[in-house]
């Protein structure tokens, strides 16, 4: 091959490191949005000095305010894809300037930065315990501080000014970011260490990297309240829970390895050797793909909840069943699957807000598949808030928003939430407040200002009148109980709709009972709570579910006597053909009995009475 | 630039300018401002009052003025400088007059005064909390000058704890108002209660096997080195629908007596059919005041539930009972008010520094008022024990914990007045005729800060200076030091 041809095949592999960004913001875009907005939802920034003031209380408080200030964009989440995948490429980039790589292996730049990519997309559960302020963006920013650190401290070329720049810049540093700042001083000080800048002098930038790694997190554990312990990771992740740091800790680590590692390659010399280069860029690229991909946090129950809690919030319950439907047909060959109870619940939750729980609630997969995770989050913390309000459980939904917010920190999404239960417990000065915090963010202002009219005092009837709250207060119609949901919160809302009936059920009260009632498998319970239903709901027609819960508990050995009610066809007919082939299959488990039985037999309440048992509620 | 645009910029100017209007048109109405400062009697050593003007107007201006000191500041937010501020206070009343422009003329509010009175306490001390059922990631206990906004931290929890173990810490308390002899009760991870005696640290485990818990509520003896403590078993459970979102209530309660000098314990009210809690002592540290409420259900595993099913039958009363420091002798307690005989439940009793009236809080039943939303402050003269409720300092929400300065011309209380949800420190002046003024919110740099603080303010405690010691010694402290166990004398007193 002649040198020309070399250099092109080499100037067309330098150029194939621009697919990666292009890729990765394809692949956020169209496949990962879902958690891109729950990073966002579970984040929060907003324009006030005060709140600002409030980081600098400690080390890499600075860094922490910059980080949440990208995440914010993440609301738009083409806009936060766009914003990371150029801090990223500029990262890479940067690499590459500052330790002169060579174009040619470019990509090779690409490796760390394919680890800070892996890092964040790797969370998959754990986003919902991830309680560092803007963990998205800070890898990025205390991996950019660090090459600025080494640029900025080469171009000192005598010893003493070094010395003395470098602690300063070290102290200050590690007030802004943190960790990063000890890393970029350590990087610097091996970076000036192997340059023939000191020459016979080469301790002195190692041992002004070690002075400022030494002092700095004693100096500022004087001055701020937080663990000595924490003072040399200050920045990072620490143990969440039970999740060890190291999990959290050791990928930022490996990346931020990257660019030490580099200062050695200061006396390797490139050459033109096309075979190495081209192994090179080629390994590099196959390891900035490969990395991502293998640990990249892949499950499509945990990307519909996801959007189905996206959808919710944002009170497109249409959206969220087709989003549980659409799940279901992707997974419909696949017998092992199974809903989570997030999805499943999230489901009842949007039939009976859209009226179809009578018809459609037994027509979808149930189940209850653990969560892909090794630390599983409880539901409460992924959708305690949602079930509890719109159950009309104020009390319990304030709960859980309350220790999200000492565990987690604040963020949009309890705010929001935290505006809607105020109202419900008629605390309107309070709602007023959650409003006036949203209004000094980017993305929440024009809906704080479009809630402000509901701030208002004796705001009932305003409120009866408007989406969510005409769904929730005539679900809120009992009267107050001491109670507690360390069950769960699905063995909750079970016990809450099942021992209850107030003197003045309303019929969407008694219509959620019945709901709850069916779901409970108690004949007797559910009789009551038919009857109830059929007196305040005087509904035209009988609801698919509730006609074939009536035939079955007539039919069954206890059953009481049907009431005169006119039964569908299809109904009996259903009964019947279930009946025999639930004779023929015998007991089976919810996995073996779907492969048994057709669609239209699995799709009745027959069925759920029958074969979906064992779920573990949570 | 040319003149046409230099003289429309120079009117605005003018009419941005902070010149107080010629004419205005007088409104009959003081203007509605946050904090809400008007007319309040304020001490002559308190940081500057800043406040935010809430009324629709294009432009304020605020005049403020005392004898020949007068002050003009424009917009909405008010921020008095303090050199300013201490100019005015010096005049003994500063009056406050208000403009606002909007619709082309000048209105003028009814004006209002701050009125200058006796010094405080210059330091008070509170824990800061999200108001959460169960987690406490983010507990600290500060310290606030109030002669000016400086805030300090006295301790954190997050000083001391891992992912796993965290800390809870409470009941920071000062004998008679002074930093040298405190504490505090560091909860769960390397726990104790904390105490600075004499300026030097100890950590104690005040639980013994013959009590029910380590002591909980403190009152430390003003004359002698004996701490009165409370011991509970507390729960906390949710209300589903109801205003007051959180019941806390005591499965069990007695008070004990923690002898400093000699680290040891002893029992001075375990009746298992009473409720015993909040110990006070009277200024010279020969009453004891507290509450207790009559609760006379089997012991086992479901009396938790049942405290909780029964908690608005459950009334607490106020008791004292006497005590001789010098032989550490008890007298018979007695029944001081019988609130439930009136269908209340009275909880938090604090006696004046001389010794005269006794402050305390009342709501229908329970003792854990800051959830009570119809909790209010009330007050008993001690000289002929009439009972008073002090209308002139409450409000519709929560009034609950309360501490008298050590002059007894001012008191601090918490309330959730301002949102219902969130806890804030108010401060009233005790007036001559046993009435107290108008309470004002603790003054904030920022005047807007109450409404985005999504913290609580718990505990507000005067002091007569700052805790010298650091929250770096007390973390080290608490670090490295073992609780040492106390003794329990099973005698009750000498």
């Amino acid at each position: 091959m002649s040198p020309r041809e070399e250099n092109k095949r080499l100037n067309i592999l330098a150029t194939a490191r621009w697919i990666l960004p292009v890729a990765l913001f394809c692949i956020l875009v169209f496949c990962s949005y879902p958690f891109l907005q729950k990073v966002e939802e579970k984040s929060f920034f907003q324009f006030d000095f005060l709140w600002f003031k409030g980081f600098l209380d400690k080390p890499s408080g600075f860094l922490a305010w910059c980080s949440l200030f990208f995440t914010q964009f993440l609301h738009l989440h083409w806009l936060g894809a766009l914003i990371w995948v150029v801090l990223l490429t500029l990262a890479a980039e940067l690499t590459r300037t500052v330790f002169s790589i060579p174009k040619s292996i470019s990509a090779l730049a690409y490796v760390p930065v394919a680890i800070l990519v892996t890092y964040n997309m790797s969370m998959g559960y754990l986003v919902y315990y991830m309680n560092i302020p803007g963990w998205f963006f800070t890898p990025v920013l205390g991996y950019l501080f660090i090459l600025l650190s080494v640029s900025v401290l080469r171009k000192i070329r005598r010893p003493l000014p070094y010395t003395v720049i470098s602690i300063i810049y070290g102290l200050a540093g590690y007030y802004l970011t943190g960790f990063y700042a000890l890393a970029g001083i350590i990087t610097s000080g091996v970076d000036s260490a192997l340059s023939d800048r000191f020459q016979s002098r080469r301790s002195i930038p190692i041992l002004s990297a070690i002075s400022v790694v030494i002092i700095a997190p004693i100096l500022f554990t004087g001055m701020t309240t937080y663990n000595l312990s924490e003072g040399w990771t200050i920045g990072l992740p620490q143990q969440i829970i039970e999740i060890p740091a190291s999990r959290l800790q050791l990928p930022i680590i490996a990346a931020l390895l990257f660019p030490v590692i580099m200062t050695f390659s200061g006396s390797v010399k490139y050459g033109r050797r096309p075979l190495i280069l081209y192994s090179v860029q080629v390994t590099a690229l196959v390891l900035t793909v490969a990395i991502p991909s293998a640990f990249w946090f892949k499950d499509d129950n945990f990307k519909a909840e996801l959007s189905m809690i996206h959808a919710v919030d944002n009170l497109e319950w249409n959206k969220a069943i087709k989003i549980f439907e659409s799940i279901s047909a992707k997974h419909e060959k696949d017998p092992s699957w199974q809903p989570t109870r997030v999805l499943v619940l999230l489901k009842d939750l949007a039939l009976i807000k859209t009226g179809q729980e009578g018809e459609r609630a037994f027509c979808f997969e149930d189940g209850s598949k653990p969560q892909k995770a090794r630390w599983s989050v409880p539901m409460a913390f992924q959708i305690g808030r949602i079930l509890h309000l719109h159950y009309g459980i104020p009390g319990l939904c304030n709960r859980w928003l309350i220790e999200d917010a000492v565990m987690f920190g604040w963020n949009n999404m309890t705010f929001r939430y935290m505006f809607m239960n105020s109202l419900l417990l008629g605390n309107v000065q309070a709602a007023r407040n959650y409003l006036n915090v949203m209004e000094h963010t980017l993305f929440y202002r024009k809906w704080a200002k479009s809630q402000e009219y509901l701030c208002v005092d004796d705001n009932r009837s305003l409120l009866a009148g408007t989406a969510p709250y005409d769904m929730i207060l005539p679900l809120m119609c009992y009267d107050d109980e001491i109670c507690t949901d360390w069950e769960g919160c699905e063995n909750f809302l079970m016990y809450h709709f099942n021992s209850i009936r107030p003197e003045n059920a309303t019929p969407l009260y008694d219509r959620v009972a019945l709901f709850y009632a069916l779901k409970s498998k108690q004949s007797t319970l559910f009789w009551t709570r038919f009857l109830l239903y059929l007196d305040s709901n005087n509904p035209d027609k009988i609801a698919r579910a509730y006609q074939e819960a009536t035939y079955l508990f007539s039919n069954t050995k206890d059953g009481m006597s049907m009431p005169e009610l006119p039964l569908d066809n299809q109904v009996k007919n259903l009964y019947k053909s279930f009946g025999q082939n639930a004779q023929k299959y015998g007991k089976k488990s919810l996995e073996e009995s779907r492969v048994l039985f057709p669609a239209n037999q699995r799709h009745t309440y027959y069925y759920y009475y029958y074969y979906v048992n064992g779920l573990q509620l949570f | 630039m040319r003149l046409r645009h230099i003289i429309p910029s120079l009117l605005v100017l003018a009419a941005c300018s902070t010149q107080v209007p010629d004419t205005s048109l007088a409104l009959d109405n003081t203007p509605n401002i946050f904090p809400d400062y008007t007319d309040v009697t304020v001490p002559s050593n308190i940081a500057p009052l800043n406040f935010r003007i809430q009324e629709n107007a294009d432009r304020f201006i605020t005049v403020m003025s005392a004898g020949a000191e007068k002050m003009v500041t424009r917009g909405d937010k008010v921020i008095i400088p303090a050199n300013k501020w201490n100019r005015l206070k010096e005049h003994g009343t500063v009056s406050v007059q208000v403009y606002a422009f909007s619709n082309g003329s000048w209105s003028g509010y009814k004006p209002f005064s701050f009125t200058i009175s006796d010094e405080i306490d210059p330091y008070i001390s509170y824990r800061i909390i999200m108001p959460s059922i169960e987690s406490y990631e983010r507990l600290s206990i500060n310290q606030r000058d109030l002669t000016s906004f400086k805030e300090k931290t006295i301790y954190a929890n997050q000083m001391v704890q891992d992912a796993s173990n965290g800390q809870c810490i409470n009941c920071h308390h000062y004998r008679n108002y002074t930093t040298h002899n405190m504490q505090f009760h560091a909860r769960q991870f390397k726990g104790g209660t904390i105490m600075v005696i004499d300026g030097e640290l100890r950590k104690v485990n005040l639980k013994t096997d013959s009590t029910i818990s380590a002591g909980v509520y403190p009152a430390w003896h003003p004359t002698h080195d004996y701490i009165a403590y409370s011991t509970n078993k507390t729960h906390q459970s949710i209300r589903s629908i109801d205003h007051n979102r959180v019941e806390v209530a005591d499965e069990e309660s007695d008070l004990i007596l923690y002898d400093i000098r000699n680290n040891s314990v002893s029992i001075i009210e375990n009746d298992s059919s009473q409720f015993e809690c909040f110990p006070s002592w009277s200024p010279d540290g020969r009453m004891l005041y507290y509450v207790s409420a009559y609760y006379d259900a089997p012991f086992g595993e479901k009396r938790k539930d049942q405290v909780f099913i029964n908690s608005k039958d459950i009334k607490y009363d106020l008791y004292c009972k006497p005590f001789d420091p010098d032989t550490r002798t008890w007298g018979e307690s007695v029944l001081l008010y019988d609130c439930s005989a009136q269908g209340m439940s009275a909880t938090l009793p604090r006696v004046s520094p001389d010794g005269r009236m006794l402050l305390f809080s009342m709501a229908p039943y329970g003792v854990f008022h800051i959830w009570h939303r119809e909790s209010d402050l009330w007050m008993m003269d001690l000289k002929d024990n009439s009972v008073r409720k002090l209308d002139e300092i409450n409000s519709p929400e929560v009034e609950s914990y309360h501490s008298w300065s050590s002059n007894g011309k001012w008191v601090i209380f918490s309330t959730r007045r301002e949102d219902g949800a969130y806890t804030r420190l108010y401060i009233a002046h005790f007036e001559k005729d046993g009435s107290f003024s108008k309470p004002f919110a603790l003054p904030q740099r920022n005047p807007d800060f109450n409404k985005s603080f999504l913290y609580s303010y718990n505990i507000p405690e005067f002091m007569k200076e700052p805790v010298h010691i650091s929250p770096q010694q007390f973390a080290s402290f608490i670090s490295n030091i073992d609780a040492t166990p106390s003794s329990y004398e099973s005698k009750r007193g000498k």
